[in-house]
């Protein structure tokens, strides 16, 4: 990990307008560094989701500003803003939203070829992240052909396909067992220190929050609390308040 | 290009959905196809009654005139300053025609047997008798349905009285059955018998030409109005029941083209709906994952494109083979006076390209609005969805 910000936000706010307004997020600011492992944790409703879309670039807040390798991404065009969810950043969903028509190896080569690279450049990319991703064997099978883990995994492949500057990860072991999400953590994790990779999760495991490095823990569009690594367990950073997560998180 | 690669992937992954709108598709193309083959078929038929059978401009009597009283001069200025084939010149009064206690109103035409044969081909279709047996004397040729409705045979006098003129009796010498109307109205008498009745001296009130392209017919027939005075008109003026039915065939050709053109847009139009509703999530990710709107919309008016070729492909087939085989249906009917065999069909080659052209344009159009919606999701939702 780098001391370098990769993604600056400041003020963000996110305002809901269906008939009463809802804050969704409400004036965040926080600096996610190169090569970091960060999870945000919270209740259900309490704005992970739509924090996380914005950082992603599906969505678009109300105010503040959030800036990507300095670069002010919230002014971007709508293609611009396609072209940085193409080449900076990488999605994994809580289901693995593959093409099932289309084999493991294909669709890793979509973002590829989405991003302009020929068939042959994509094909063998595709082929080296499978690898990575420990399905060697599985290129030609389609998504039906696979479990839910292997499935996950060719998601994370496929989110890693471009050399993103950014992971987002968004309930990415919801749908899986707990044997598998910690495979697939590992694996993340693995990749964090090989590729010195950059991971957001959202997630309501506390389970797998613990095998990241930061905590932020979020309530009501606020961040409340942040956690950080230190060996085996987590220091506060600052006055948490952790809710119904009290105690479940290991201190220092 | 990934759009086509993904476009084709959910072609062939939904077989029966892709066979059904292709289906669709070709049967449109396939039916415009025969139809507008039958429609073509049918004019190039009526085309050559007008050409061989029927005259193709007509000349009267100026305006205020019953008669052509200068018919020779007229005759040699129409050969001389207009290129007609053949012309011929009669004299034609209605008549009523009476024998026993029948009576029917018929239109009397005094002939020159062989320029009247050059126009109009009774010759060929006399079943008894022959046309020549008029200039005999007081005889008369006329239709076979004309004289069943009398119920008139060779030899028998019938009785023909005019408006202006003294009663006649005139010996039926021929019949003749032409497949035309003139069977039911028409009868010939010698220009001679016929100027006889009138008694104004050597006249005619009608001249009828042929021309070597019919479709000049109307061109010519102003011509010779503007340089002569006389009144004259086309085919398409003097037999309107002829361009009314090449217009009406036309028509109908054209409803059913549009009918099917429709089911297939409709279809189109429906099934990448439900593409698209199917496909939202996947339309979401493709978004997250740096797709552009407009590689979505290429992506499902590709899916409908192809299916407007594939399907067009196939209706080039369908139609063609569905000509052929009701070509090959072999049958006798009379019409026009000529025996038809087999359904009168003819292919344009052009049909070929234009209907599968249609096709795939209305199969773009059809596409156009599923595929602006797809590429107007918000991903956020859509892959929620």
């Amino acid at each position: 990990m780098s001391d370098k910000n990769i993604i600056e936000i400041r003020d963000l706010t996110k305002i809901y307008k269906n008939g009463v307004d809802v804050l969704a997020v409400d004036g965040v600011n926080l600096d996610i560094k190169e090569g970091e492992f960060l999870a945000i944790v919270g209740p259900s409703g309490s704005g992970k989701s739509t924090l996380l879309n914005m950082i992603g670039l599906l969505d678009t807040p109300t105010s503040g500003t959030i800036r990507l390798k300095d670069v002010d991404v919230t002014k971007a065009t709508p293609d611009e803003r396609a072209r940085f969810r193409n080449k900076e950043l990488g999605f994994v969903f809580q289901y693995h939203h593959l093409i099932p028509e289309f084999s493991a190896m294909e669709n890793v080569m979509i973002p590829l070829l989405i991003a302009g690279k020929n068939k042959d450049v994509a094909r063998a990319r595709a082929q080296e992240l499978l690898d990575k991703v420990n399905l060697n064997d599985k290129l030609n099978n389609r998504p039906n052909q696979l479990s839910g883990g292997q499935n996950q995994r060719v998601a994370v492949a496929r989110a890693l396909a471009n050399s993103p500057s950014v992971v987002i990860g968004d309930e990415l072991t919801g749908n899986l067992d707990t044997k598998t999400s910690n495979l697939i953590y590992e694996l993340l994790r693995e990749l964090n220190r090989k590729l010195d990779q950059t991971f957001i999760l959202v997630t309501h495991d506390m389970h797998m929050a613990e095998k990241t490095d930061r905590i932020l823990r979020l309530v009501d569009g606020k961040i409340v609390c942040e956690l950080k690594r230190q060996g085996d367990g987590f220091i506060e950073s600052k006055v948490c308040d952790l809710g119904e997560d009290n105690g479940k998180i290991r201190r220092v | 290009m990934f759009e086509i690669s993904i476009a084709s992937r959910h072609l062939i992954y939904r077989k029966r959905q892709t066979f059904l709108s292709i289906i669709a598709i070709a049967l449109a193309v396939g039916i415009s196809i025969f139809f507008t083959s039958l429609a073509n078929g049918s004019q190039q038929l009526l085309t050559e009654i007008v050409i061989e059978k029927l005259p193709h401009i007509t000349v009267y009597p100026k305006e205020g005139d019953d008669y052509i009283y200068l018919y020779r001069s007229l005759i040699d200025k129409i050969k001389n300053d207009i290129e007609v084939d053949t012309v011929a010149y009669s004299l034609a009064s209605k008549a009523s025609f009476s024998f026993k206690d029948r009576t029917k109103n018929v239109l009397l035409k005094g002939i020159v047997p062989k320029d009247e044969d050059e126009i109009y081909q009774i010759s060929q279709s006399m079943i008894l008798g022959n046309l020549s047996s008029i200039m005999g004397g007081k005889n008369v040729v006329l239709g076979r349905k004309l004289a069943n409705d009398l119920k008139l045979k060779m030899g028998d006098n019938v009785e023909a009285s005019f408006p202006n003129a003294n009663r006649a009796q005139l010996t039926v010498v021929g019949i003749f059955d032409t497949g035309t109307p003139l069977d039911e109205q028409a009868a010939f008498v010698s220009l001679k018998t016929s100027q006889g009745f009138v008694g104004k001296g050597d006249i005619v009130n009608v001249i009828e030409a042929r021309l070597d392209d019919i479709f000049q017919s109307n061109a010519v027939a102003q011509k010779l109005k503007s340089q002569t005075n006389y009144e004259a008109e086309g085919w398409q003026e003097t037999y309107p029941e002829i361009r009314s039915s090449l217009a009406a065939s036309r028509f109908w050709t054209g409803i059913t083209v549009i009918l099917v053109m429709i089911v297939a847009f409709l279809g189109i139009a429906n099934t990448m709906t439900m593409r698209v509703m199917d496909k939202t999530q996947e339309i979401g990710m493709l978004m997250s994952i740096g797709a552009r709107r407009l590689n979505i919309m290429k992506i499902f008016l590709l899916e409908s494109c192809i299916l407007g070729i594939l399907g067009s492909i196939l209706g080039c087939v369908i139609g063609f083979l569905a000509v052929i085989a009701v070509g090959s249906f072999k049958f006798g009917i009379e019409a026009g006076g000529e025996e038809i065999t087999s359904v009168p069909l003819v292919i344009i080659p052009m049909d070929f390209l234009t209907y599968p052209l249609l096709a795939i344009v209305l199969c773009l159009a059809a596409g156009l609005y599923p595929a602006i919606r797809a590429s107007r999701l918000d991903p956020v939702i859509a892959i929620r969805d």
